[in-house]
């Protein structure tokens, strides 16, 4: 402030002298950090966005301005099939998911439900469980001759086939259904925890009856939520690879992600793909924004007043309904085919099932040491699983702190590029990345750095979003009291906000570990025979029917990610896990 | 007409006893509150009227029927009552004619009246022009009388009130509280008020409840309440009182520095105690010693000062050394700390009272 008013009684300085102050002003180590951060986004989500469209529009070959991939990507009906399939199996997931999430979260959040901490913990868990793994595990369960399902109904009909067939699109829908609810039940519970029991006691004081208030009061109150929780729902089943690829292929159907793949095969037609991928990518940006109308509307969160308590509704007999529901779904989402996974990674053939001279260790023995190229990709996948989570975290925290402090005039910008990865599906992202980076002059191709700058880009605005309400938490006025004490900018943080957030961050940064584990999809395009991850490795296997090896990588997997959710939920507290959005 | 008995109702959770065994009855149209501090049991008794919470022991009836007690229970929505919740609880899902129309709903009120019934309560709380408007579109004085015109709309047989006006401001709050009164006497609904504020509760209440650690301490109408506080708990929880330790002694009760004689306190019956209260409201000060009429005079000085706003608030201490009194006066009568003084006491004024039951 001292330059600007001293002026005033002195001289009118030159512009020259104007225009040195001003870069004094801004050309701080803080400005210059916060440059470093903003080419960083170019380099990670702006300029591989910009080269899927500029891709899209390419003709390969020649390098010419062309709308021709749009034809060839659009023009055959196979392919339009593709996007019709997607659809219908988005609304599909979206009403069977509902159908189970909203019982559930309302029945652990309102109701006298015997053990509600257990039914949430079987909820957490199908949250755990990789989508990919509890599809191996329907495979076992319900392939339509071999699976488990089917021998069971043969053995005591005496019938000659199964009627179940997982590989059809009722089986699809069932699988994601059972692995994406948990998304429905977590948006559910949060609205149905906020809503004032008071709202429903006025209710019952005026003459409304328990059926009559939840009916009519407080299913009304969450609706929103609901339905964003939908919406959601629907993105994840468009994005979705893994299942698809190991369910809907066999099946003889593709979706639009498996039909992306398709365009990867050889010959590989990126531009192709690009062009077919962007119907997607407006898709979720209409449907985004959607969901923020919708719970942005009429002030809906009606969090309780001072004296706000909470009493359980009480179902009676009803209670026992409710919780054999939430005991059917625990058992279709995890216990079954976790039980069947457990079992062949256990056995030599998976068929056979539980006897003596069928047990063996040789899976994990393969797994671990016998075949390096799956000890590598174990390896891949935590190495990069751990980079990223670790990138993400400081970088997600640098963008939300100078975003929320203001520290640069285009603050704002920043966090929204950083956030634009939300409305792209992983395995667009994948097409983005295979389009900026693979050929030269980057050249990545082959190298596990694509992957992790891959993963960066794809998981950053959870590691900015955890962060932002972590700094929103923390009052400014701690940081100026260090200022006024003499201490800089830098010191600030160093010294009292990181080591204030350390718990938050910690959380984030396990979050994004075990999500990084899984991550399928953008990992799909960019993996080379020397950079594959597990996930990618399933789908090679499960072609190749290997099963029993699978079930033991799939133990090994869930149990990292077991013992990583523990130190967690010790470490951070219980549901750190549901912090994704 | 009684209409609302409570009978030795009690409420423990676990160890804890947060109703001990309270006893009230209320006429038809009577206005009662539950006034007390928090913790004190009074929000978990209108709970267990309103049907929220069942009793451990005790019964409540209404109209002479069984609602409550250990072994039945009449659930909320089958009690027509009505409640008032501190966060108003409007839904905000719902207009405001909605949300005051949803009683009538429930007990099948057709069509035609239900919207001739919204609309006239509707005026009667001054809301007519915002029957579209959703709550989080009013002001917190509109949500408060949008929850008014919803509980009353239904005709209810007892309404309850929870700390109604603890939300607002202070001047809303003195506008609110004479609403409620005016449209109690409009009504004539029998009314249960739970508050800790002692304006509210006189302002509005036929009679008041003090509740203490899960009991009444003594229920009366608000004058009665001031002038004849029965313990030391409601002398000290309702005004300002000096606590006096006097001693009876044949035909007179002895206090420290002077003795008066029994028949001039005014009790009803004989004094069975050794305390007393003296409001500090009710003791003059004088700079010169009064002309002695049928009061008590004596000297002492001015220790401490403050000034309150409206009134002063004087320490002082009797000449004799023994007795320390706190004394309000108006703004016009000033004193100096350390300056002589002559206080002046009518005996009518020192009311005998009963040591708290269970202190």
């Amino acid at each position: 402030m001292a330059e600007i008013t001293a002026p005033i009684e002195h001289e009118t300085p030159g512009r020259f002298a104007i225009l040195t102050a001003r870069v004094r002003q801004f050309a701080t180590p803080t400005a210059i950090v916060s440059l470093l951060l903003a080419l960083l986004l170019v380099f990670l989500v702006a300029n591989p966005l910009f080269q899927l469209v500029r891709e899209s529009l390419t003709n390969a070959k020649t390098g010419e301005l062309t709308f021709a991939n749009y034809l060839a990507a659009f023009a055959r009906p196979r392919y339009v099939q593709a996007f019709i399939n997607s659809l219908q199996l988005g609304v599909c997931v979206a009403v069977a998911a509902g159908a189970i999430g909203v019982p559930l979260a309302w029945a652990v959040s309102r109701t006298d439900m015997p053990w509600r901490n257990i039914v949430h913990g079987m909820v957490i868990g199908s949250f755990l469980i990789p989508p990919f793994v509890g599809a191996i595990g329907w495979i076992l369960l319900g392939g339509p001759n071999a699976g488990w399902i089917n021998r069971i109904y043969m053995a005591v009909t005496g019938a000659s086939s199964g009627p179940f067939n997982i590989f059809s699109f009722g089986g699809l829908v069932l699988v994601i259904s059972l692995y994406v609810f948990p998304l429905v039940y977590v948006f559910t519970k949060s609205a149905l925890d906020l809503v004032s029991t008071e709202m429903e006691e006025a209710a019952a004081i005026l003459g409304s009856g328990p059926a009559s208030t939840t009916l009519r009061i407080t299913l009304p109150l969450v609706l929103p939520s609901i339905l964003g929780s939908l919406f959601i729902v629907f993105l994840e089943v468009l994005g979705l690879f893994g299942t698809a690829a190991l369910i809907a292929i066999p099946a003889g159907f593709n979706v639009v992600t498996t039909q992306l793949a398709a365009f990867f095969e050889n010959p590989v037609r990126v531009e192709v793909a690009a062009a077919f991928s962007m119907p997607l990518i407006v898709i979720t940006i209409v449907l985004l924004g959607a969901q923020r109308l919708l719970l942005a509307r009429k002030g809906y969160v009606t969090v309780s007043g001072k004296g706000g308590h909470r009493s359980l509704m009480r179902l009676g007999a009803f209670r026992w309904i409710m919780l054999a529901y939430a005991a059917l779904i625990g058992l279709l989402s995890v216990v079954a085919p976790m039980y069947i996974i457990l079992q062949s990674a256990f056995t030599r053939a998976w068929v056979k099932g539980l006897t003596p001279d069928n047990l063996t260790l040789a899976n994990f023995y393969q797994a671990l040491v016998g075949q390096p190229s799956i000890r590598q990709s174990l390896f891949n996948t935590f190495h990069y699983a751990f980079w990223a989570a670790t990138i993400c975290t400081v970088l997600g925290f640098a963008v939300a702190y100078i975003a929320r402090r203001r520290l640069l005039p285009f603050a704002s910008a920043l966090s929204s590029i950083t956030l634009a990865p939300f409305a792209v599906p992983g395995i667009v992202l994948a097409i983005c990345f295979y389009a900026a980076y693979a050929p030269p002059p980057f050249s990545l191709y082959g190298f596990g750095a694509l992957i992790v700058i891959a993963f960066v880009t794809r998981f950053l605005p959870i590691a900015f979003v955890n962060s932002n309400s972590a700094i929103q938490g923390l009052h400014p006025e701690l940081e100026e009291a260090v200022r006024i004490a003499g201490g800089s900018q830098g010191r600030a943080v160093w010294n009292v906000v990181l080591p204030v957030l350390k718990m938050s961050l910690l959380g984030s940064w396990l979050l994004i570990f075990v999500i990084g584990t899984r991550e399928l999809s953008t990992a799909m395009f960019l993996s080379g025979p020397q950079t594959r991850v597990v996930s990618v490795l399933t789908i090679e296997m499960s072609e190749q029917g290997q099963y029993e090896i699978l079930s033991a990588i799939a133990v090994l997997l869930l149990l990292v990610t077991g013992i990583v959710v523990a130190i967690g939920t010790k470490i951070v507290g219980r549901d750190f896990m549901l912090r994704r959005t | 007409m009684e209409k609302l008995r409570l009978s030795g109702i009690s409420k423990r959770f676990g160890d804890v006893t947060v109703v001990d065994q309270l006893n009230l009855t209320m006429r038809a149209g009577e206005f009662v509150s539950l006034l007390g501090p928090s913790g004190c049991g009074k929000t978990t008794t209108l709970r267990m009227i309103a049907g929220f919470i069942a009793p451990t022991a005790g019964t409540v009836e209404l109209d002479g029927r069984r609602l409550s007690s250990s072994y039945e229970f009449l659930p909320p929505e089958k009690r027509r009552m009505s409640m008032i919740f501190q966060s108003y609880a409007l839904w905000p899902n719902m207009t405001v004619e909605q949300n005051v129309a949803f009683g009538l709903k429930m007990r099948k009120v057709p069509k035609e009246e239900m919207r001739k019934r919204t609309a006239e309560i509707l005026d009667v709380v001054r809301l007519g022009q915002l029957a579209s408007r959703y709550p989080n579109e009013l002001s917190g004085g509109q949500q408060q009388r949008v929850s008014l015109a919803r509980a009353l709309v239904v005709k209810p047989e007892v309404l309850l009130l929870d700390e109604p006006l603890s939300n607002l401001d202070a001047n809303l709050r003195e506008e609110m509280r004479g609403e409620i009164r005016r449209l109690h006497n409009e009504f004539g609904i029998t009314s249960i008020y739970v508050t800790h504020d002692q304006a509210e509760a006189m302002t509005t209440s036929d009679r008041i409840a003090i509740m203490s650690e899960g009991r009444i301490e003594q229920i009366d109408d608000p004058l009665t309440l001031y002038n004849k506080p029965k313990t030391r708990y409601v002398a000290e929880f309702i005004g300002r009182s000096n606590i006096l330790d006097g001693k009876v002694k044949g035909e007179g009760v002895s206090f420290c520095g002077f003795d008066v004689p029994s028949a001039r306190l005014k009790a009803a019956g004989p004094i069975a105690t050794e305390i007393f209260s003296l409001r500090s409201q009710n003791i003059g000060l004088h700079a010169a010693r009064p002309a002695n009429g049928d009061s008590i005079v004596l000297p002492g000085s001015i220790v401490d000062r403050s000034f309150l706003g409206e009134t002063w608030d004087y320490a002082l201490q009797l000449a004799d050394g023994s007795l320390k009194l706190r004394v309000t006066s108006p703004p016009t009568s000033i004193f100096d700390v350390g300056q002589n003084v002559f206080i002046e006491i009518d005996p009518a004024n020192i009311v005998p009272i009963q040591e708290d039951k269970h202190a």
